[in-house]
């Protein structure tokens, strides 16, 4: 048997629709944008949490400094490993800047030595790094705060461009759907002016426009947020896999992906809770 | 204004009206000054001219408007102390047969006639029957699945008439209920207002068709200007 009201026409469907679907199409980008750049900043923040850099100074019995430096950090709690980035590594890594051959050979460069914490393990970083300036001349150490902090501004400033972003298409969405419910009551206002005057009551009519809002919106955003997903997955098989060594940027594991769905059952809540809003709004209207 | 039936001692009225005023906006009155009691099991005829009235009075008797002066009761309550709730289920007491019919275009016969036991929460299944055999009696019972569309004016008028009665309301307000049939129609569904008048449910017909208010011994309302005065019925005034 078919519902007291015919909400099977076409009126306001195809725009309740549309509408979800716009919606959940931009608030799951914006979802995807958030997931990978809280992912990426908390990789980077905790790969440089555990490394440390040391700088020793170019200068007389530079081996010799090192190689103390190094016993020294070695016989640390907490670290896991320490060693010098070798020469020809760094002279590649200068290269692009002081060019290749003879000339950079015989460049007076420091040595630099990596460290790499145990999470948890207790490094006694001040008091280390007070021990060895004072043991090692010419020694200093970088704990890459200034990168972490920056990352962490970074992450922030993206969760915070992406809640914005949710909350407008939420609230654009939230408004469009109030027009086309009212626009879909308007098109059938005989027929819950009948219904009402017949005795039937408002939760009854609230419910089946309710219900049939959270089915056009549920259907719309499932489009919207398989298309988004598509086109993720696209843009992710065009920029290919990148080179080992290279930013890192996360995949989205299944709970991310999960996280992706979530504008179906939003935009399906945000609609029935709109429509019986003004469907409510219009019953209060009649006597 | 007393009414013209005998009525049980200590029996409340279905429907009392005191010093009712109506106006739509701040438009003059439509209605003025209107009193009288629908006592439980009477019928009457509604009449008047054109404009007079009678649809505003009818739409008061179904709950669709509120005074804009005086007290209306309803069952026995004051519509303007009534919650939502209350209202809609005096409402679901009253049928009403409207002038413009107001059928679902998307539900068949059946379903359009079985609207109002829907709405009052009875089982779809158990009451076809029912219903079937009141479309039977208003001679639809053979395109129960047509919708109104595919209707004539006459057979969509039966079919608001069979979902008026169909729940067997306390209260029957019909408007203009025979406008659209055939005279030998009109006197069959007022046999069928007069069988649900002898079970006990208040009837009030408005119309313009004299013949019939002339054949049946019920008292009128009628309307003029906006004034109601309450009328024996037309064969005992010829008497």
């Amino acid at each position: 048997m078919s519902g007291l009201l015919d909400l099977s026409r076409a009126e306001g469907r195809v725009h309740l629709r549309g509408i979800a679907a716009a919606a959940s199409f931009l608030a799951c980008l914006a979802l995807a944008f958030a997931i990978c750049a809280d992912a990426l900043s908390q990789r980077l923040r905790a790969e440089l949490g555990v490394a440390l850099t040391i700088e020793v100074a170019a200068g007389p019995e530079l081996e010799a400094r090192v190689e103390a430096a190094l016993a020294r950090l070695r016989a640390a709690p907490g670290v896991g490993e320490a060693r010098r980035l070798p020469p020809e590594r760094m002279r590649a890594l200068l290269a692009p800047w002081l060019g290749e051959g003879e000339e950079i050979a015989d460049l007076p460069l420091p040595a630099l030595l990596e460290l790499r914490l145990l999470p948890g393990g207790g490094f006694p970083r001040a008091d280390l790094e007070a021990e060895l300036r004072a043991s090692v001349p010419g020694l200093s150490f970088d704990d890459h705060a200034t990168w972490r902090e920056a990352l962490l501004r970074l992450g922030l400033a993206a969760a915070l461009l992406s809640g914005g972003m949710l909350l407008a298409v939420g609230l654009a969405g939230m408004a469009a759907v109030a027009l086309a419910t009212h626009a879909r009551l308007a098109a059938r206002r005989e027929q819950v002016e009948i219904l009402h005057l017949m005795g039937a009551r408002d939760a009854r009519i609230v419910a089946e426009i309710a219900a049939d809002a959270a089915r056009l919106g549920a259907s719309g955003a499932a489009g919207g947020v398989a298309f988004a997903v598509a086109l993720l997955a696209a843009s992710a098989f065009l920029a290919g896999p990148l080179p080992p060594g290279a930013l890192p940027v996360p995949a989205p594991g299944p709970a991310a992906w999960g996280l992706l769905a979530l504008p179906v059952p939003a935009a399906a809540l945000l609609a029935a809770a709109t429509a019986a809003w003004a469907t409510r709004a219009a019953l209060r209207r009649m006597p | 204004m007393q009414s013209t039936e005998s009525q049980p001692a200590g029996t409340s009225p279905v429907v009392e009206f005191e010093h009712v005023g109506l106006r739509y906006g701040a438009g003059p009155e439509v209605l003025r000054d209107i009193s009288f009691r629908l006592e439980p099991g009477s019928f009457h005829f509604m009449t008047g001219a054109s404009g007079a009235g009678k649809s505003s009075l009818l739409s008061l008797l179904y709950l669709a408007l509120r005074p804009t002066r005086g007290r209306v009761s309803v069952f026995g309550q004051d519509v303007a102390r009534a919650g939502r709730e209350d209202l809609a289920a005096l409402r679901r007491r009253i049928g009403v047969v409207f002038q413009d019919f107001r059928l679902f275009d998307h539900l068949d016969i059946v379903d359009n006639a079985a609207l109002p036991l829907r709405i009052a929460g009875a089982d779809a299944q158990a009451s076809r029957r029912d219903v079937v055999e009141l479309l039977q009696w208003v001679g639809l019972g053979g395109m129960l699945e047509a919708r109104p569309p595919v209707l004539s004016g006459g057979q969509k008028q039966r079919l608001a008439i069979a979902r008026a009665v169909v729940a067997r309301p306390r209260l029957l307000l019909a408007d203009e209920p025979t406008g659209n049939v055939d005279d030998q129609m009109a006197l069959r569904l007022l046999y069928l207002f007069e069988a649900l008048h002898r079970m006990g449910t208040t009837v009030v017909i408005a119309t313009h068709n004299t013949r019939l208010v002339e054949r049946f011994a019920y008292p009128e309302l009628h309307l003029e200007a906006g004034s109601l005065a309450r009328l024996p019925s037309r064969r005992a005034r010829l008497l």
